[in-house]
């Protein structure tokens, strides 16, 4: 391994471990910004793009019509509460985006406790999510934006 | 060096195969499925593992999440001024965390070698060390796969071997060991989403194999670096651009290998099928010795997952 860092060979070695790691600390760095302007409730671009509040509550609204159609994971949602999903949903992705909206239910963790929530549940209902986004025409980044920010979110929810 | 190469490989087949219905059959519980989202199997790449065009990444086969399974066939071709290549894969992904594949290449040269034919066996295993390449947007760390490829090469030992037109390899048959890391960054590239793989490969192959396996006063294992990058421009299209590094083993027979590059654009309509193209830059295969230069041309292949 050090020959071969010296060899010209070597040299293609660092000058992809150096591209990698670049890249690395910048997600790394660009997931601190997302943190603290999370922080400081400052409504990022992408929360006018998905229309402030009220275009949100429309999307959650289109967004859970699309799962309860959705045979792969409406079972999960059987004896919900729906109008309450709705709005802690929308409170969610409000604030998610840095809106004026705080999310006052309990933690992934424990909402999702006894749920048996696959890999593949998580993924359909982010799917079913994109489904909506597109429908409302989210542009694709303000989509993306969203998606990093529920994506570490199968850690906590997902438990089979 | 001298036994029935076919009957050889065969041997190993069985194994390999036994080896595959018993993960299967210890792994029952998991289910047929598609679970994960759209594009994260990648394509079945130029050596039969889950990734882009040429080279593997650290993804699972298929679809499957870590309680499914998932599968793959596909067909590639490259055609290149002098000679080209088809080959037919196949790979099962078993809870998005062990891979098996299978690839055979068959190529027909023409120019200097006009007629002739070459080809290799690849069997492949993969697995999934840590990290989820999509899951993990709150950290810097990519998910890490390794990853072992044994080759077997088809030529016949008159043209591969023994000093042979192509070149003199020392060995027909060789194993590849492969560290990948892949990260996937949502929105990571101006709001596109963004995958960046590398790979460090300690092989002693010569042009991955198709050429056989170390050469006249070069026959040490060595760490060749593989490099992909690509962007989701739209959820369904990636395009991209790879490396990946070549040795020098046959330079003590006057030939030479180029580094491969490729940039490509895949489409995957579904999570049934997907389509690649790319224009591949092998340049030198063998280069001025048989008069294989400037072989850059066309890459197609087009992967079924089940």
């Amino acid at each position: 391994m050090i020959d071969a860092m010296k060899t010209p060979q070597g040299l293609w070695l660092r000058a992809i471990m150096a591209v990698v790691l670049g890249a690395m600390s910048m997600a790394a760095t660009a997931a601190t910004e997302s943190e603290a302007s999370k922080a400081e409730n400052t409504p990022s671009e992408y929360y006018y793009d998905f229309g402030k509040k009220a275009g949100i509550k429309t999307i959650i609204d289109d967004f859970v019509g699309v799962v309860a159609a959705d045979n792969r994971i409406n079972q999960y949602f059987a004896g919900a509460n729906i109008p309450r999903l709705k709005m802690a949903l929308t409170n969610q992705v409000c604030g998610a985006l840095g809106g004026p909206c705080e999310y006052k239910g309990a933690n992934m963790k424990q909402v999702h406790k006894g749920m048996d929530v696959t890999e593949a549940a998580f993924n359909a209902l982010t799917e079913d999510l994109m489904v909506a986004m597109n429908k409302h025409n989210v542009p694709l980044d303000a989509q993306n934006h969203l998606i990093k920010i529920l994506a570490p979110m199968a850690r906590p929810i997902v438990t089979k | 060096m001298k036994m029935d190469m076919k009957t050889r490989f065969t041997g190993r087949s069985w194994l390999v195969l036994g080896t595959v219905l018993t993960a299967l059959v210890a792994t029952s519980s998991a289910q047929a499925g598609s679970g994960r989202f759209l594009a994260t199997g990648g394509i079945q790449s130029l050596d039969g593992a889950a990734g882009g065009g040429i080279n593997p990444w650290a993804v699972i086969a298929g679809y499957g999440t870590s309680n499914q399974w998932g599968a793959t066939a596909s067909y590639t071709n490259v055609t290149l001024p002098d000679f080209n290549v088809n080959q037919l894969g196949a790979s099962v992904g078993i809870n998005n965390r062990f891979e098996l594949s299978y690839a055979y290449q068959q190529g027909n040269l023409s120019g200097a070698l006009d007629g002739q034919n070459i080809g290799q066996h690849i069997l492949g295993a993969k697995v999934r060390l840590l990290g989820d390449a999509i899951y993990d947007q709150d950290t810097p760390l990519p998910q890490l796969a390794l990853g072992v490829e044994y080759k077997q090469n088809l030529s016949g030992s008159d043209m591969l071997t023994d000093g042979g037109a192509l070149g003199g390899a020392v060995d027909d048959s060789g194993t590849d060991v492969y560290l990948s890391a892949t990260k996937v960054m949502i929105g990571g590239f101006f709001g596109y989403n963004w995958l960046v793989n590398a790979n460090l490969r300690y092989t002693k192959a010569n042009e991955t194999g198709l050429l056989g396996f170390g050469g006249p006063g070069e026959d040490d294992y060595e760490l060749r670096p593989e490099f992909s990058t690509a962007v989701l421009v739209r959820p369904d299209v990636a395009i991209g651009y790879e490396y990946k590094q070549m040795g020098d083993n046959l330079s003590g027979a006057g030939l030479k290998e180029s580094d491969w590059h490729d940039v490509f654009i895949a489409y995957f309509p579904n999570k049934s099928v997907s389509f690649a193209v790319a224009y591949a830059h092998l340049g030198d295969v063998g280069g001025e010795a048989i008069d294989y230069t400037d072989e850059n041309g066309i890459y197609l292949n087009a992967t079924v997952s089940f």
